[in-house]
């Protein structure tokens, strides 16, 4: 009769970043043992608060299945003597498993015949196997950060305090360090009782609630949003406060109106919500309210005094901001250019000072490549060099995420045109492409800037290590070139930024770092199948646009699947008769289906890059080609001939692997 | 509450939870943690625990005294508990009580805030503690200091004591605390704040300064030097307590320095790098000489 289980892991508050994460990782190592174990066969459901991981299974059996497993023992030629009695290797064989030598038998196996023996194992009663496992399953977490609190030698993301484990009415008994595992809870740090006894499963999860714990995460988040209902949707903003509370509550505060006028709203609302954990309101019409929403780990707040306590503290920092919105507007952003040479970029890569000047280098050679899509480079040079000028300001210094977006402020209260407000305003620019095309480049000046520095001095990303998120710069980088329409050679910028530091860096390594951003951008979230952008990049990875256009093509061409079994056969020819190189010679093609083909393919070459086109054609050579195959033997006892053969298939190849190689796309 | 009264019931209830009253460091640190009966105290196997009042100056916040919320000196209040007792969470938040906080009325959420002092080669996990969405406490269970892996493991509570004062007397600057019924903290404090926001941003003598750091860092080096020549026999009496102390006093050199804007790029790295090494090779002498086997054995 199988019966629920119950464990409560009691922890100091863990952080809210990981609480989620962890308490889910717990319950897939208690399911993966609790199965390989036999003990259940349904998966548990993890729950948790910032001071508990919870794992439930309604069905764990009480007692371990009892398996038969063969064991085997030592080789026949030495467990049988000359007589055919069993040798003492046998016969201790026999002892150390606790069987009578009659309870021996021979197996044969691809080594040879073994001794071998029939073994009973399992039957454990679930309290035991059970006391073994969790402790497995909870040291088997994997940490971002752990830590020590006694000498144990335990360590854990935050001091474990109580361990509270069940199955049914039963205690599990097992320890961790110096705890030992209880029937016993502990509530809300205000609104319960400090211990509360747990008698039996069932208890979950009522009696917590009796003790001011909502152990259920879904159901905490559902408490906020129904509380909270004028709020600007901010999904990260809610997972953190549904992990940061045992029992959320709203309260509403207000702040002084005149704050919305005084001060950007970008600065209004990264207060409220990076700083304070606050929710904007929006008025009825859409625009900021000057009121906020905090969730608070308590039950309401009858006197106030807590919504007096927020409102206080936000009045100090809006007025923090507000001083420094009228001390930074003192100095323009061109005199914080000397200033730019105080703060650090990379150590051994020099100041802000540096680098602002290679980007604004960087970002005038881009603006050049895009002037026939209207891109100004006199706007483009001016942002790029004033880009990084409010790192030296009081508000970026204080708060830190508002970095850009404050140089588009502050250029705009300085009289900057627009245009170069917005290029500074979008230089990070991560959550879409900057708006302008002048943006772009400032933006993308930064971020080559930054990947070829660092892979100048080595500072590559690796696996799961990337300190400096060069990753995340290079998906921007792409997004961008894409999205905003623009064509772009990465090698070449990469070169060109480089130049710029006068340093040398690994070129191939870069190619392969921007071909796997671009294979994530063009393959993320199927947009286009991974073979065919294999099949895309295969035939060029240095300029996404043009990349993106001839996934698009491909995508769209019915010739592809047609076209590609013909080029691999063509390849392979080209490859196994050892193609010297040489160029094809129209005057010495014999038969009518070498000329036919020769004529074909030459058909091909055009100037525009009208990729639909040009496959349409390329389908067309699909008939050629077989018919070259079926007619022309490469194999010409004229060596002339047979190498002019080898010629026109490889350069046959060569043009239609010009937009895709299809002979990836059909090994995909 | 007055910030006096504050003060006093932070110590009685420190002092009745078997903590020794200490009084405040009298050199300048840009933190409580660097106060020797922090710094140097959660390093061995002894327990201790401690608490004391420690102003601390940090020359790049004053604000001539003229912001409601930023000071260049500000008081901390620090307690030190080593070994880190199993109900420490509970110590802590009666504490509140004790300085008249109604737990039951407010909103109390201790958020992950991890600790790290590059110059002291020191850091910790834990959490900034926060009081209806203000913060008022740095609760960290020390991890490593100078260098060293601590064993047992210290809890470090740091209260920022204008914060708390100004919650409890709900006013909107510091400057207008009581510090008794009848002196505001502006009448005790302010000139302090605007005479040494002046010199730090406007008067301090870099050159001085330098020659300061310098002078401090070599005589320094020169002691670790010639403690690490002794025989271990002889190093029982050798004056690491006042090596200490002129590592403390680079540290506050390096700081008046950055307020001043004489650190470039690359000099600030090379200076904390400079601060820390001192740091640490004092941590790891204190070892050698006041827990000579705990520091062979690990324990």
């Amino acid at each position: 009769m199988p019966k629920p289980l119950l464990i409560e892991i009691g922890c100091e508050e863990i952080p809210a970043r990981v609480v989620g994460p962890l308490a889910r990782q717990f319950a897939e190592n208690l399911n993966r043992h609790l199965k390989s174990a036999g003990l259940a066969e349904q998966d548990g459901v993890a729950q948790w608060t910032p001071r508990r991981l919870i794992y439930l299974n309604d069905e764990v059996a009480e007692w371990q299945p009892e398996r038969e497993e063969e064991i085997l023992g030592p080789p026949k030629k030495v467990a049988v003597a000359a007589d055919g009695s069993f040798t003492p290797q046998a016969v201790g064989f026999a002892a150390r498993n606790g069987l009578p030598v009659s309870a021996l038998y021979w197996q044969t196996t691809p080594k040879g015949d073994y001794v071998a023996a029939k073994r009973k194992t399992g039957g454990g009663a679930a309290p035991d196997l059970l006391g073994a496992l969790i402790p497995q399953a909870l040291l088997e977490i994997q940490l971002p950060r752990a830590m020590r609190w006694d000498d144990s030698g335990v360590r854990f993301i935050r001091p474990i305090r109580w361990l509270l484990a069940c199955l049914d009415d039963q205690l599990v008994p097992f320890q961790i360090g110096k705890l030992k595992s209880c029937m016993e809870s502990r509530g809300h740090r205000s609104l319960g009782a400090a211990r509360f006894p747990v008698s039996r499963c069932t208890n979950y999860p009522h009696r917590w609630q009796d003790n001011g714990v909502i152990p259920d995460p879904a159901q905490r988040r559902a408490q906020i949003e129904q509380k909270a209902e004028l709020v600007r949707r901010d999904e990260d903003l809610l997972d953190t406060l549904v992990n940061l509370t045992e029992y959320p509550d709203t309260i509403t505060g207000e702040f002084d109106a005149a704050y919305l006028g005084s001060l950007p709203q970008d600065v209004l609302v990264t207060v409220m919500r990076d700083h304070q954990k606050y929710f904007a309101v929006n008025d009825d019409s859409g625009n900021l309210a000057a009121r906020f929403v905090a969730v608070i780990n308590q039950k309401g707040d009858p006197r106030g005094l807590i919504r007096h306590g927020n409102e206080r503290v936000l009045k100090a920092r809006f007025s923090d901001a507000q001083f420094f919105w009228e001390q930074d507007r003192k100095m323009g952003l061109g005199e914080r250019l000397a200033l730019l040479e105080q703060v650090t970029f990379q150590v051994k890569l020099g100041s802000y000072r540096q680098k602002s000047l290679r980007m604004r280098a960087l970002a005038e050679w881009l603006a050049k490549q895009w002037q026939g899509q209207g891109c100004d480079a006199g706007v483009a040079v001016i942002a790029a060099e004033l880009a990084k000028c409010d790192l030296t300001t009081e508000m970026v210094k204080e708060f830190t995420e508002l970095q850009g977006i404050m140089g588009g402020h502050y250029a705009r209260a300085e009289g900057q045109p627009e245009a170069i407000a917005m290029a500074i305003a979008d230089q990070y620019a991560w959550d879409a492409p900057p708006r302008t095309l002048e943006g772009a480049a400032v933006s993308l000046a930064d971020k080559f800037d930054t990947i070829a520095g660092m892979f100048a001095i080595g500072e590559i990303p690796s696996g799961s290590a990337d300190p400096f998120g060069l990753r995340r710069q290079a998906n921007g980088i792409v997004r961008t070139l894409i999205e905003k329409a623009l064509p772009l050679s990465l090698s070449q910028t990469c070169y060109r930024a480089l130049a710029g530091y006068a340093l040398q860096a690994d070129s191939a390594a870069l190619a392969n770092f921007f071909r796997e951003r671009l294979f994530f951008y063009l393959s993320e979230n199927g947009r286009w199948s991974r073979p065919l952008v294999a099949a895309v990049l295969a035939a060029g990875a240095d300029n996404p646009l043009d990349a993106a256009a001839r996934c698009r093509a491909v995508a769209s061409a019915p010739e592809a699947a047609a076209v590609a079994a013909v080029v691999k056969r063509a390849r392979n020819i080209v490859r196994k008769e050892n193609w010297t190189g040489t160029a094809v010679d129209p005057s010495r093609l014999t038969a009518s289906a070498e000329e036919a083909l020769y004529a074909a393919v030459k058909g091909l070459d055009r100037a525009d890059s009208d990729y639909a086109a040009e496959l349409a054609a390329i389908g067309g050579l699909a008939a050629p080609l077989e018919q070259f195959f079926a007619e022309v033997r490469v194999n010409d006892e004229n060596p002339a001939v047979r190498a002019n053969r080898l010629a026109l298939l490889a350069w046959t190849v060569e043009r239609l692997t010009r937009i895709a190689d299809f002979s990836e796309f059909a090994a995909g | 509450m007055t910030f006096q009264d504050l003060v006093r019931n932070l110590q009685a209830y420190w002092a009745e939870q078997g903590c020794i009253l200490q009084l405040p460091f009298d050199l300048e640190v840009g933190a409580g943690t660097m106060a020797p009966e922090s710094f140097l105290r959660v390093l061995g196997p002894d327990p201790y625990k401690v608490a004391y009042p420690q102003p601390s100056r940090r020359p790049a916040d004053g604000r001539y005294g003229e912001n409601p919320n930023r000071l260049y000196k500000h008081l901390q209040f620090q307690v030190i508990l080593k070994p880190s007792p199993e109900d420490v969470q509970d110590l802590y938040l009666r504490s509140l009580e004790a300085i008249g906080i109604d737990l039951g009325a407010h909103d109390i959420k201790f958020e992950e805030d991890n600790w790290e002092a590059p110059t002291l080669g020191a850091w910790g996990l834990g959490w900034q503690v926060m009081l209806d969405g203000l913060e008022i406490t740095q609760f960290t269970y020390f991890q490593q200091c100078g260098g060293q892996d601590l064993n047992p493991v210290s809890c470090e509570l740091t209260y920022g004591l204008e914060r708390i004062a100004a919650f409890l007397q709900d006013v909107d600057s510091i400057y207008d605390i009581r510090w008794n019924t009848a002196v505001s903290y502006r009448d005790v404090r302010f000139l302090d704040e605007l005479h040494h926001s002046l010199y730090n941003f406007e008067k301090a003598d870099v050159a001085r300064l330098w020659d300061t750091f310098n002078g401090n860092e070599q005589e320094c080096r020169d002691l670790l030097v010639q403690f690490r020549q002794l025989p271990a026999t002889a190093r029982g009496r050798f004056p690491l307590l006042a090596a200490y102390e002129l590592c403390l006093r680079c540290s506050h050199t390096f700081n008046l320095l950055d307020a001043r804007g004489a650190i470039s790029v690359t000099q600030r790295v090379d200076m904390i790098q400079r601060v820390r090494s001192l740091a640490v090779g004092i941590a790891s002498a204190w070892m050698q000489q006041q827990h000579p086997i705990a520091e062979v054995t690990g324990a």
